[in-house]
């Protein structure tokens, strides 16, 4: 009894966590202050809420498919590649001149017609490569001789390499906006009252099936287990008879071909374009990596939908702060998700390797 | 012998050295000291989308100042070039106009500003030339339309521009507090609108501007909504729509074509149908952009502009003249009315320096103390009598014109009455 007595005074005491029951508190709190905010502006115009939501979801299909790039980049070799932005922006400058070239009809709207589908095609394929290619030239050029260097040495060099392709963008398209010529079928359709551009399934059409794509061959293919494995402990991956560095060009060329789908797409959606968009929507797109689970592919996805679909919703329904506030109200919940799960939505906690 | 010859050599190196200074005093120009040769600076975005507006401000003012034989009375008159955008920007850019204040400070033979176009850069360099030691230094603007440069308008202003509390500002165009009420009343009185949106790009200039318009069109019965829009936002799509669920049918926006205008009238079109259905309404932030004018969106758009348009002002012989040297000299009409508003501001900067002792405090003073400045109808490119409040810097011509998108063009509609 004795013995037992003493034995029971040894185990520790279960105490309570404070900290962790009022995060708790918090989270709950502020998860049930955006339920009663959408279900008030839902109930106020439910047709108002939905094309908003769309507007939101086809802008957030666009983040989705450059968060893509920079999450693919992350999940191999940990760098924050800063110039998939402005990568992004090359891509829409030059889809934008394969398809002006392509119709000779600079500024003009085209309408979308058998020949609109193969141009759009041939323009995907070209902006595609064309960035892919670029990415796999700052790759050798730069991030390769920084391989071993301390990881600030590579992220510095990223910023540097957003700089050099924002002064091609601005030599390219000078300081303007400028616009640009599109495509993609015009107007909307009205279903049950809720408007929703046509664009926005061309969007979904490409968005959809690229992720697929992605994902199936990061899992499914010998070059994604050998992604995978780089990703794991490239040194280990070498000993397995991996070709590391041709590993890592070909992730570049993955995400650099992402930024060229996605400067096409924006090309044709939006239809205008500035040499400065690369880093207010590669911003963004890193927020939606994040958000999403840097690393994580179908994150980046669910992190760019997100992020649109709170930007749609804020500045499109009755009591949303409007745009003066959609930076400060994407950032907020960006931290707010950060401080209830640093990992992101679909990311893993991991620990750091030493 | 050898010693006169070293102290000849002296003397003649003393007096070579004392000409060389005379000549440098001279051509140089020292505020400090009566100097024959002045400088005027021009101060104005020369890139991005205000580029053609300021390339043509430019090249009337250097017309005009070659046809006045490049003088001032007895002071040979050069101008000089200042931008204050940059290239990144593609607009005016905070850092580069404090950058040019400074500039216009250091360069000693410079006695007066024409400048800025935007009034956001109006407020930064204000200030400097006005604690410039050998000023205040002298600045009139030809575009200045924000109100609180020259009378109260937000907490502090104008004081707070002249810290010195000696006035060294003028300009010769109307402000935004008549701009606004005249588009407002336009709306309601011409094209019969009941409910606006009203956006601001959240700029000095474009919270002014979109602010007088809502309080105005409040006040004449029409229903109001505000919001502001982002410069750099994807697309403006969702704004619209809530203003289309709002059943708006006019868009005013209140700020610059630069911060992504084109964006905003095609989104604005897009969503809300063209400019028939829902009335789109610019200030003159919007004005003297071809960029602007060739969109298709942008056809049957309605613009203030806080002066009078090219057409009406060729209506006076001596501008008519004018406008057809220039057009002669650079093959086509100025991009922008700006233009002759220019020419305008730098008449009252000539007519200061000639009755001034060519210092800069001697030019502020003409305009800016005792009865001021003031150009007859018969010599002001304005084609009426201008002069210039000495208390206040502001100009006594108050125009306001109504204008239209035609054909890619700016066309005028009519002179609004200003009360």
């Amino acid at each position: 009894m004795a013995q037992s007595t003493t034995a029971a005074g040894t185990l520790p005491r279960t105490r309570l966590n404070l900290s962790a029951y009022g995060e708790r508190i918090a989270g709950y709190t502020i998860l049930a202050a955006v339920a009663v905010w959408l279900g008030i502006n839902f109930i106020d115009n439910p047709q108002q809420f939905m094309t908003a939501s769309v507007i939101g979801i086809s802008n957030g299909a666009l983040y989705a498919l450059i968060a893509l790039g920079y999450s693919l980049v992350y999940g191999i070799i940990e760098l924050i590649n800063f110039a998939h932005g402005d990568l992004f922006m090359l891509g829409t400058l030059f889809s934008a001149s394969v398809v002006a070239a392509a119709f000779g009809l600079l500024n003009e709207p085209v309408a979308m017609g058998p020949l609109g589908w193969v141009v759009f095609a041939a323009s995907l394929a070209l902006a595609a490569a064309f960035c892919a290619s670029i990415n796999v030239a700052i790759e050798f050029l730069a991030y390769r001789r920084l391989r071993h260097a301390p990881k600030l040495a590579p992220l510095i060099t990223a910023v540097g390499m957003s700089f050099i392709l924002q002064f091609i963008g601005l030599k390219w398209n000078h300081s303007g906006q400028r616009d640009q010529p599109s495509v993609l079928p015009q107007g909307s359709i009205s279903l049950g009252g809720v408007e929703i551009d046509t664009s926005f399934f061309v969007v979904l059409a490409v968005v959809v099936p690229v992720l697929v794509l992605m994902t199936w061959i990061v899992t499914k293919t010998r070059a994604g287990k050998a992604m995978r494995a780089t990703a794991q402990d490239p040194d280990a991956a070498r000993l397995m008879g991996v070709n590391v560095n041709r590993i890592i060009s070909f992730t570049f060329a993955m995400g650099g071909a992402l930024a060229g789908v996605a400067g096409l797409m924006y090309e044709q959606v939006v239809t205008t374009t500035r040499y400065d968009v690369g880093l207010q929507l590669g911003l963004i797109a890193f927020t939606a990596a994040v958000l999403g689970g840097i690393g994580s592919l179908p994150g980046a996805v669910l992190g760019g939908v997100l992020i649109g679909l709170i930007q749609g919703l804020n500045e499109g329904v009755k009591y949303g702060a409007g745009q003066r506030w959609t930076q400060s109200v994407v950032f907020s919940i960006l931290i707010l998700m950060l401080v209830f799960r640093p990992a992101g939505l679909l990311g893993k906690a991991t620990r750091e390797k030493v | 012998m050898n010693r006169r010859i070293k102290a000849l050599t002296v003397l003649a190196a003393a007096a070579a050295t004392a000409v060389a200074a005379t000549a440098c005093d001279s051509s140089g120009g020292d505020s400090g000291s009566g100097t024959t040769e002045v400088v005027v600076g021009v101060d104005l975005p020369f890139q991005g989308s205000s580029k053609d507006a300021s390339d043509s401000t430019w090249n009337a003012m250097s017309l005009y100042l070659e046809q006045s034989g490049n003088k001032a009375g007895k002071y040979k008159v050069t101008l000089k070039k200042y931008d204050d955008s940059t290239a990144a920007a593609g607009k005016w850019d905070a850092a580069q106009c404090t950058k040019n204040a400074n500039d216009h400070v250091a360069n000693t033979s410079e006695v007066a500003v024409m400048g800025t176009y935007n009034s956001g850069c109006a407020q930064l360099q204000i200030p400097v030339l006005n604690q410039d030691p050998s000023g205040p230094m002298l600045m009139v603007s030809h575009a200045n339309t924000n109100p609180g440069l020259t009378k109260t308008w937000d907490t502090g202003e104008p004081g707070k521009w002249y810290p010195t509390n000696k006035r060294n500002y003028a300009r010769v165009v109307t402000t935004d507090d008549y701009q606004g009420k005249a588009a407002a009343q336009m709306a309601i009185k011409d094209l019969g609108v009941k409910n606006c949106l009203v956006l601001d790009d959240t700029e000095t200039y474009g919270k002014g501007v979109a602010k007088q318009f809502a309080d105005e069109a409040t006040k004449q019965g029409i229903k109001v909504s505000t919001a502001a829009w982002d410069a750099k936002a994807t697309n403006y799509n969702a704004l619209f729509n809530k203003a289309k669920t709002d059943a708006v049918d006019c868009v005013f926006t209140g700020g610059v074509f630069d911060n992504n205008g084109g964006q905003l009238v095609k989104d604005k079109v897009k969503i809300l149908g063209d400019n028939k259905t829902v009335k789109l309404i610019g200030p003159d932030g919007m004005v003297g952009y071809p960029e602007f004018d060739k969109m298709p969106e942008a056809e049957g758009a309605y613009q203030t502009f806080p002066g009078l348009g090219l057409s009406d002002l060729a209506k006076s012989p001596v501008t008519g003249k004018f406008l057809t040297d220039y057009k002669a000299k650079y093959g086509a009409d100025p991009a922008s009315p700006y233009a002759l508003y220019g020419v305008q501001a730098l008449q009252v900067i000539l007519a200061a320096i000639e009755k001034s002792d060519g210092t800069r405090k001697g030019v502020t003073e003409q305009v800016l103390s005792g009865t001021g400045v003031s150009i007859p109808a018969s010599t002001a490119i304005l084609g009426k009598d201008i002069k210039i409040d000495p208390a206040t810097g502001d100009v006594n011509a108050i125009d306001m014109t109504i204008q239209t998108i035609t054909g890619g063009k700016e066309t005028t509609v009519k002179a609004w009455p200003v009360a």
